[in-house]
Formats: structure tokens, C-alpha cells, sequence
């Protein structure tokens, strides 16, 4: 596939601009995202192990249904990066060690959606105001969201 | 290049304080290096080397790292990022603004944003480029945001998974939530930023009464202040530069409470309009760095009116 595509790319005129412009993605994405990816990795940790967080802190702060509670696992979700559905095994240990249902709700809006890799890719294309608002957007809704559904199901 | 009005410091009054400011003002890199090198000194002179805890978060960032340029550069990104390059290529500006862009028909847009976005991002690392590149080809920022959260949110295996393991009601209720999330969001997005918009779509649709205005503005405004000639720059997002940090001619730029499509059409080399900007630095305006060439060919985006 690759080779496939470096020689379409190649041809003449389209071509090289398709690379020039792949080749400028590439450029303003990476660095940020893997610099954040090592940084993720250092705070919380790769799945089932810690980071400099420790992992009762967590189970400490979202256990129950309050506001602080969701809201606290929705800015883990937000900054914690969730490779595709590494979520669910993660929620459940949580919920394992004592997490309300509401906050899980809000961990797994939060979660894969956002974290700190994709968070700078963001900001470096559509402007660090935005991408607060959009940041702060996505952990209020899922912080409520998590409140009201655990007062229904908790 | 720093034109502030020359006050005369007198030589001995002040004294150091003055001379350190006026240093300050002269070579802000300088300090910025200095004020980089000791925050990094201070960080690794700091930092409790030795204690379980710490080497071993060390050890999982690299882990992470590692694992994560294993499973997922090669087989996500790279591809991501090739058609993230051909969409900016190959699908044309008329194409993305009509089914995207902000006047596109609302729900349309918000529905196809959404869509896209679950089928095309199965990591949700192919969904930066791929946003990246819609966003630029004149995507609303509403549905591209509605795009942007719908790729690795609304997963169905994940949200499967999660009603097999968790229960059904988190299932169900992630699954809505999703859903409803990148819509709301976008839509919030979109009304939040509507002027921002408006500018950026204005400056990408390239109104030619826009661009014959821009033009003689250009001429008519005198050389003196008219700052941006070829020594300004500008930020992606449109909304500064402050002439510091811009390095621009004079001190003050005319347009700081402006409109961003005023400043826009006033100032051509200078703004955009927000958003239409390539990437996370200030530059000058396209043709005047060798690294320019091609990749920042959008820019200014209203040449494309005349093309």
C-alpha cells in the first residue's frame, strides 16, 4: 500500500503536491503528538500500570456520583490517551476499585475523544482559544452528563 | 525593527532597571532562550531521580511511547496522513465547502460530519490529520469539530464492547451521549465562533470585490504604515498579530478592535482571516521563505480568487 502510494505520489504536478501536503501534516503532527504521548505516558501510565499518578489517587477521587467526581473523570479521560477500546477494560478496573457509574459515563464521553497528544494537534491548527473552548466544551457536557446519569442508575 | 516612540532613558536615572528592560524590549529571544535554558536546569536539577515512583513513570512513558510508534504510527498515522494530504489536494475547495462548508444545508452537514467521522477514524489518531485537512479545505468549524469528536467517539465496536462488559444501560447510554455530543458540540462550536467564521469563509471563497478592494488598499495605504509589507508576521488564526511579537514595521497596527474581515482586507500580507492559516507558527507571507514553497500555498487564500 505504501508503495502504492509513493508512486502515485511521485507523478508530476498533483502528485507532488499531495506529498508536499502530507509531508507538512506530518510535520506539525507528530512531534506533538508523540511528545504527548510520553508525557501521558509518564503522568498516568500505560493500561494496568501507573504512572507518576498513583492509581488510589484516581479510585480515590471518582468514587460516588458527585460533581467532583464526574468532573474529575472527565479531565482524566479528557487528558489520558485511550487507544481504541482500551477504555472499557480500564472502566472496568475503576469500576472494580469503586467508581460510581456516573463518573465511568463521563470517562468514556471524555475519554477517547480527547487527550493530551490530540489536544496539542488541535491547538496547532485551529489556535489555542478555540481548542480550550472545545476542550472545556466536551468536559462540561460529559461532567453533567455523568452527573444525571448516575442519579438515575447509579 | 522594534520602532517604539524613542524615549531617551536618561544615562543614570533608573539606571539598571531601565537598562535590563530596555534589553528586554530589544532582544526578546534571547531572554526567551535564557528564561528556556534555566527552566529546563531548574527541572532536571529538580527532578527526584532514584525514587521507585518516579523512574518508573519515566519507564512507562517510554513504554507507552514505544508501544504506541508499534501499533500505531505505521498502521494509523502514516495512512492518515496521506489521505489527510489528498483531501487537501485532490477534493476540491467547492466540494468540502458545499456538503461542509458553513452555509451548507445544516443537518446535512452535521449528519456527513458525523458519519465520516465514525467510519473514517477507527484510531483516533487518523482523526487529526484527516480534521486538519477538512478543516483547511474550508470545512465549517462546526460540523469539522462535529467530525473531529465523532471519529473516536462514536466507536460501534467500542461502544459494543462496553455494553457487553459494563452493561447495557452504559452501553445505551454511551452510545446516545456519543451522538449527541458531536453534534451539540459542533453546533456549539459554530455559534460560539460565527464571526470567525464568517471572515474565514469570506477570505476562502475569495469575494472578488473583497480581493479588488484588498488590492488597492494595499496601494492606497502609504508605505509607512502599512506595516506588513514584507516584514510582518502573521498568525494562523488571524486574530494578531501585537506588533511585538509580529516584528512589524510600526509599534501600532491600525485594526487591533477591528473586525477580522476588516483587518483582513486592510492588511492582505498580514491576515488571512482566522482560521484559513496553515499551522502552529508565524509567518511571513507566502513567496518570501524558501520553506513556503508549495505547502503554504493557501495562503493568502484570496490569490486564489484571481487564479
Amino acid at each position: 500500500m505504501i508503495g502504492l502510494t509513493l508512486a502515485a505520489a511521485f507523478q508530476p504536478d498533483d502528485g507532488e503536491e499531495w506529498l508536499s501536503q502530507t509531508w507538512g501534516f506530518a510535520k506539525l503532527i507528530l512531534p506533538l503528538l508523540l511528545g504527548g504521548v510520553l508525557l501521558a505516558g509518564f503522568l498516568l501510565g500505560r493500561p494496568g500500570h501507573e504512572g507518576i499518578i498513583p492509581s488510589e489517587w484516581v479510585s480515590a477521587a471518582v468514587g460516588g456520583n458527585s460533581l467532583a467526581s464526574n468532573f474529575l473523570a472527565a479531565l482524566a479521560g479528557a487528558f489520558m490517551y485511550f487507544a481504541t477500546l482500551t477504555e472499557v477494560p480500564i472502566v472496568q478496573g475503576l469500576l472494580g476499585s469503586g467508581m460510581g457509574k456516573g463518573p465511568a459515563l463521563a470517562l468514556l464521553l471524555a475519554g477517547p475523544a480527547l487527550s493530551l497528544p490530540s489536544m496539542l494537534v488541535i491547538r496547532s491548527i485551529l489556535g489555542t482559544q478555540k481548542t480550550v473552548v472545545y476542550c472545556a466544551l466536551v468536559v462540561v457536557m460529559a461532567t453533567f452528563t455523568g452527573v444525571v446519569f448516575g442519579t438515575f442508575y447509579p | 525593527m522594534g520602532t517604539v516612540a524613542t524615549t531617551e532613558t536618561p544615562a543614570a536615572a533608573g539606571g539598571w532597571l531601565d537598562r535590563g528592560k530596555q534589553a528586554l524590549q530589544r532582544n526578546p529571544t534571547e531572554f526567551k532562550w535564557l528564561a528556556g535554558i534555566i527552566a529546563v536546569f531548574l527541572l532536571v536539577f529538580f527532578m527526584p531521580m532514584g525514587t521507585a515512583r518516579f523512574d518508573n513513570a519515566i519507564l512507562e512513558g517510554l513504554a507507552l511511547l514505544n508501544w504506541y510508534a508499534r501499533e500505531h504510527v505505521m498502521l494509523c498515522l502514516v495512512p492518515a496522513f496521506f489521505i489527510a494530504g489528498a483531501i487537501a489536494v485532490f477534493i476540491s475547495q467547492d466540494a468540502v465547502m458545499k456538503y461542509l462548508g458553513p452555509e451548507a444545508h445544516k443537518t446535512a452537514a452535521y449528519g456527513v460530519a458525523s458519519v465520516s467521522g465514525s467510519i473514517l477514524a477507527v484510531c483516533s489518531c487518523t482523526v487529526l490529520p484527516l480534521f486538519g485537512g477538512i478543516y483547511r479545505r474550508g470545512a465549517g468549524l462546526g460540523p469539522a469539530v462535529a467530525f473531529l469528536y465523532s471519529g473516536p467517539a462514536i466507536n460501534v465496536l467500542a461502544i459494543v464492547l462496553t455494553a457487553k462488559i459494563l452493561g447495557m444501560e452504559l452501553g445505551v447510554a454511551r452510545a446516545v451521549g456519543a451522538v449527541g455530543f458531536a453534534l451539540v458540540i459542533g453546533l456549539l462550536m459554530q455559534m460560539i465562533y460565527r464571526r470567525d467564521e464568517r471572515a474565514r469563509a469570506a477570505s476562502q471563497k475569495g469575494f472578488v470585490v473583497g480581493v479588488l478592494l484588498r488590492a488597492v488598499a494595499r496601494w492606497a495605504i502609504p508605505l509607512r504604515s502599512s506595516p506588513c509589507r514584507s516584514r510582518c508576521w502573521y498568525s494562523p488564526t488571524g486574530r494578531r498579530p501585537a506588533p511585538r511579537t509580529a516584528r512589524c514595521g510600526t509599534r501600532s497596527l491600525p485594526g487591533n478592535g477591528h473586525s477580522p474581515r476588516w483587518r483582513a482586507s486592510v492588511w492582505p500580507g498580514c491576515w488571512s482571516g482566522a482560521g484559513s492559516g496553515n499551522g502552529n507558527r508565524w509567518r511571513r507571507p507566502s513567496g518570501s521563505s524558501p520553506s513556503s514553497r508549495g505547502f503554504f500555498r493557501s495562503i493568502p487564500n484570496w490569490h486564489s480568487a484571481l487564479a
